[in-house]
């Protein structure tokens, strides 16, 4: 067990390594220098500005500059802002934790929305029930999440009112503190988490409802029925539990889903996340800003394929590593 | 001079582990054996699964890459050419598959897999590929009429007959049978079997006959190879073996060969207990401690058995 | 149910149950899926022909006074907020969303398919260097790496775009063919193919490719769907089609300049989005009913 996890950690660092690159060489190409997010161009003398470029080896071979750049990288020093003139990491740890919260309010809805929805398609297969869930289910599919927030932002937002619309935090609780803060931080969540989760659930609920449907045509559950095992008890001990079990391990998935929807759903709402950050980012060409996000992420998504690779052996004895 | 030289041929699969994957260690699949196949001949190969017979079938076709060893065909050393299409070996030397139901291209027609090996290795025109495809379907007794329909339409029994026309189309001097009638149900054992003796008469066939019950093999073959654990334990005609047997287990198997006479029933058994015991008792005496096989030892002309 | 007719018909004809007569046959049995597809066709058929009869001067004509304005005769979809005619919008920017989704499915299907049976026909190093590949590829945040590749290439054009979106997007194609070539080439139909003196690009195209056909085909169907929410996404963040080519994502993007006004002014953005939905909804459809197509025929062989 904890071999197989070291091999996987073993197998990422060779990928991150490449991923670096790729990502230094894509900044490479963007324009602008590490000087652009410290000096004003206009106020400088052109030779003052070539001597700093020597000075912070801007000419030096590319390989030079990649080992400063991923030292810098690794100690969390990300260069400054082109746009802000503020370091990098800095401005992005003022966004992390709102994508965090969000993330983890979805991931939450998710499993609440997809486990009974798929326990109850499951259960009643092709009975009116599982009709109107598999219903949602192609509709959740088929439904891009700009589509279906710009459906509910009029709705929810403008005619009931119920939630407010852009922002993470009212400025008013956010003097007030306490359970206040708390709660707005949620209203203010709520909406944006809800599409985010309503889109993504479809999968985990055919999952489910499928397992399910496999489950109960299996010998085990025949044997159990059988033997005069009650209805009740043959789903609840012996197929359901079967078909939650690699349900758990979606939860990295889940989260690496979650955060590349971010972009996009942060934007639409105008919540001041870390996807927004990337979009408005590379809007104002903030190049570093943009460029570190993207090795957040990726870094991020690994972890999160990696949590679930672990959690499905964890869980599931048969899968073993080959 | 021999079709077919074996000599001391090894097949061994790597196994991977520790945290880098490396190759820690290796399955000795088979592990040093030679023998020879003279042409017309049936040699018989006999093991339990997992002793390594398919896998000497696999490496004389090249289906399985050869750890060391050497194989001469008409004293020529073709090692190297072994799983390449551009030789005589590749022509001469043929398979027939266990798997009858995944041995077939399900979405190709009879025709086309009978006439697949002609259109390798021959320039034919449309109309003497389907004369001679159904030549090739009449030889095992199939009519005309199959050459159009796809494989899902036939019996376990009529697809193996498919997979020996394909297998004799370029007229090869041996074909490496891989228990072909293991698969199918014992009312159509003998007739498939009995196509594969008519075929050997007419074109003059060696066989490598593979399987893992002895019982099948009496009646095919001249020259037995029993196997166990990667090599042979004992090797000789079927005199030698069938009725002087000297390794525990030729005789544990030979033990364990079904009589079709219920009267025997319980000698059978009796034998069976008999002989099962003697094989915990003399375990040690015929392998040695680490459970290897011992080097084959001449008793006849004939006759090798691994005692040590 | 299903197989015994299946099996029935096929001693009938003499073929084997190929892809597409069952897809012909679950198509038929879904109501779905069949009405989908009629739908669909119709929807496709109409929005190509009416594209093409669009003047390309008059896609571009803008009409300063009648920016947002509303729905009139002669311009029942009314116009958007450049005062461009909305109709006109819609039907040519719903031919560029399914064009770009269908060319960036095609390419990725095509170069997927054909790594992936080339990792999983011959193994070994091939395999692992391919396999590494297409870890590294899914490891990234592909749409952040797109945006930022797009907004650094100075002067993209729809086919770029289409290439950027297929460079990142292939590996999918890849890993799947992979895995069902990897399955295939373990059946004794391609060792016997070997021994028989069939050299393996003929196995691989010939017998391994039909044989993987139906699951490539369900692939491309639902890469088509999932593609054009790509697009759709990129547009709207400002990534994807430049502004002189309409496409829904862009309509949908200017919905988000409405703020409150969103409902008022519907027709800017509904009609985009309902043709979104409606056209991934039967594509979906469809592709599922090929998926089960799919299975049954591997559950036959």
């Amino acid at each position: 067990m904890w071999k197989t996890i070291v091999r996987r950690i073993l197998i990422l660092i060779p990928q991150m390594f490449v991923l670096s690159v790729f990502l230094f060489l894509l900044a490479e190409r963007m324009p602008g220098d590490a000087l652009t997010g410290m000096i004003d161009p206009t106020t400088t003398r052109p030779e003052r500005l070539e001597e700093l470029r020597h000075q912070y080896g801007f000419y030096d071979p590319w390989h030079v500059k990649y080992t400063r750049w991923i030292g810098n990288a690794v100690r969390g020093d990300f260069g400054r802002s082109f746009y802000h003139k503020l370091p990098v990491t800095r401005i992005i740890a003022d966004r992390a934790a709102n994508t965090f919260w969000l993330g983890l309010l979805t991931v939450l809805l998710i499993y609440l929305i997809a486990i009974p929805l798929g326990i109850t398609s499951g259960r009643f297969h092709d009975k009116p029930p599982d009709r109107a869930i598999s219903f949602y289910s192609y509709f959740a599919m088929a439904t891009p999440t700009i589509v279906l927030a710009l459906f509910l932002i009029p709705l929810f937002a403008f005619r009931l009112g119920w939630f407010p619309f852009g922002g993470s935090v009212d400025p008013r609780a956010f003097s007030q503190g306490g359970i206040h803060y708390f709660l707005s931080r949620l209203h203010h969540m709520l909406l944006p988490a809800m599409t985010a989760a309503l889109v993504s659930t479809a999968y985990i609920i055919q999952y489910l409802r499928s397992e399910i449907v496999d489950y109960e045509q299996s010998d085990f559950v025949t044997t159990a029925r059988s033997k005069g095992v009650p209805q009740r008890q043959i789903y609840s001990r012996h197929i359901f539990r079967n078909a939650l079990i690699p349900v758990a391990s979606f939860v990295g998935y889940s989260i690496t889903g979650v955060l590349s929807g971010s972009v996009l759903l942060e934007t639409i709402y105008s919540y001041p996340g870390m996807g927004e950050l990337f979009v408005s980012s590379i809007t104002l060409r903030d190049y570093p800003v943009a460029n570190a996000l993207i090795l957040l992420f990726a870094v991020l998504v690994v972890t999160g394929t990696l949590l679930s690779d672990i959690i499905l052996r964890i869980v599931d004895p048969r899968l073993k590593i080959k | 001079m021999p079709l077919l030289e074996v000599k001391d041929l090894k097949v061994y699969f790597p196994i991977k582990g520790g945290i880098l994957a490396r190759t820690v260690d290796h399955v000795k699949a088979v592990d040093g054996v030679s023998f020879i196949i003279e042409p017309g001949q049936t040699v018989g190969l006999i093991g339990e699964s997992g002793s390594g017979k398919s896998t000497i079938g696999k490496s004389v076709v090249g289906l399985a890459k050869l750890y060391g060893g050497s194989i001469l065909y008409n004293g020529e050393d073709i090692t190297k050419y072994i799983g390449k299409n551009r030789s005589s070996y590749r022509r001469g030397v043929q398979m027939i598959f266990q798997d009858v139901y995944s041995s077939l291209d399900p979405k190709r027609r009879v025709l086309d897999l009978v006439a697949e090996p002609l259109r390798n290795f021959e320039k034919l025109t449309r109309a003497e590929e389907r004369k001679k495809v159904d030549e090739l379907l009449a030889i095992v007794g199939l009519g005309p009429e199959n050459a159009m329909k796809y494989p899902h339409e036939f019996s376990g029994g009529q697809r193996q007959r498919i997979g020996i026309a394909r297998a004799v189309a370029l007229r090869p001097k041996l074909i490496i049978a891989d228990e072909p009638v293991s698969a199918l149900d014992l009312s159509v054992q003998a007739q498939v079997l009995n196509y594969l003796k008519i075929i050997q008469q007419e074109f003059r066939l060696a066989y490598l006959f593979i399987s893992h019950d002895l019982g099948v093999v009496r009646f095919m073959c001249d020259h037995l190879l029993i196997m166990h654990r990667g090599r042979f334990v004992e090797t000789g005609n079927r005199q030698d073996v069938y009725e002087d047997a000297r390794h525990i287990y030729t005789r544990q198997l030979i033990a364990a060969i079904p009589d079709p006479d219920p009267d025997m029933k319980d000698e059978k058994r009796t034998l069976r207990d008999r002989v099962g015991k003697e094989y915990d008792d003399l375990k040690d005496k015929h392998y040695s401690e680490d459970g290897r096989v011992f080097d084959l030892k001449k008793l006849s002309d004939t006759h090798c058995v691994a005692l040590p | 149910m299903t197989e015994f007719s299946e099996m029935t018909q096929t001693a009938e004809s003499g073929r084997p149950p190929s892809f597409f007569r069952i897809c012909r046959r679950e198509i038929w049995s879904d109501k779905f899926a069949f009405i989908s597809l009629v739908f669909l066709v119709i929807l496709f058929l109409y929005i190509f022909i009416a594209a093409s009869q669009v003047d390309p001067d008059g896609v571009v004509r803008v009409n300063l006074r009648k920016i947002n304005g509303s729905p009139e005769p002669g311009h029942l979809l009314g116009f958007d907020p450049s005062g461009r005619d909305m109709y006109t919008q819609l039907i040519v920017g719903a031919r560029n969303s399914v064009s770009i989704a269908a060319g960036i499915a095609a390419i990725c299907c095509i170069f997927g398919t054909l790594i992936g049976l080339f990792a999983g026909f011959f193994g070994g190093w091939v395999d692992n260097i391919v396999m590494r590949v297409v870890d590294f590829f899914s490891m990234l945040p592909i749409l952040m790496i797109v945006i930022v590749i797009v907004s650094l290439i100075p002067s993209y054009t729809v086919i770029t775009l289409v290439w950027v979106l297929a460079a990142f997007y292939w590996m999918f194609d890849a890993r799947l063919t992979r895995a069902k070539t990897l399955q295939q080439s373990n059946l004794d139909y391609v060792s016997a193919a070997k021994t028989l003196g069939t050299p393996n690009w003929k196995i691989m195209f010939t017998q391994v490719l039909p044989n993987i056909a139906s699951i490539v085909i369900v692939n491309l169907t639902l890469n088509l769907a999932g593609l054009m929410g790509v697009e759709t996404g990129l547009t709207f963040l400002g990534f994807g089609l430049p502004f002189s080519s309409p496409s829904l994502g862009a309509h949908l993007a200017n919905a988000r300049t409405l703020g409150p006004l969103l409902m008022t002014r519907w027709w800017i953005w509904l009609p985009s989005a309902l043709l979104i939905v409606i056209m991934m909804l039967c594509i979906n459809f469809i592709g599922q009913a090929f998926k089960r197509a799919a299975d049954a025929r591997q559950r036959i062989g």
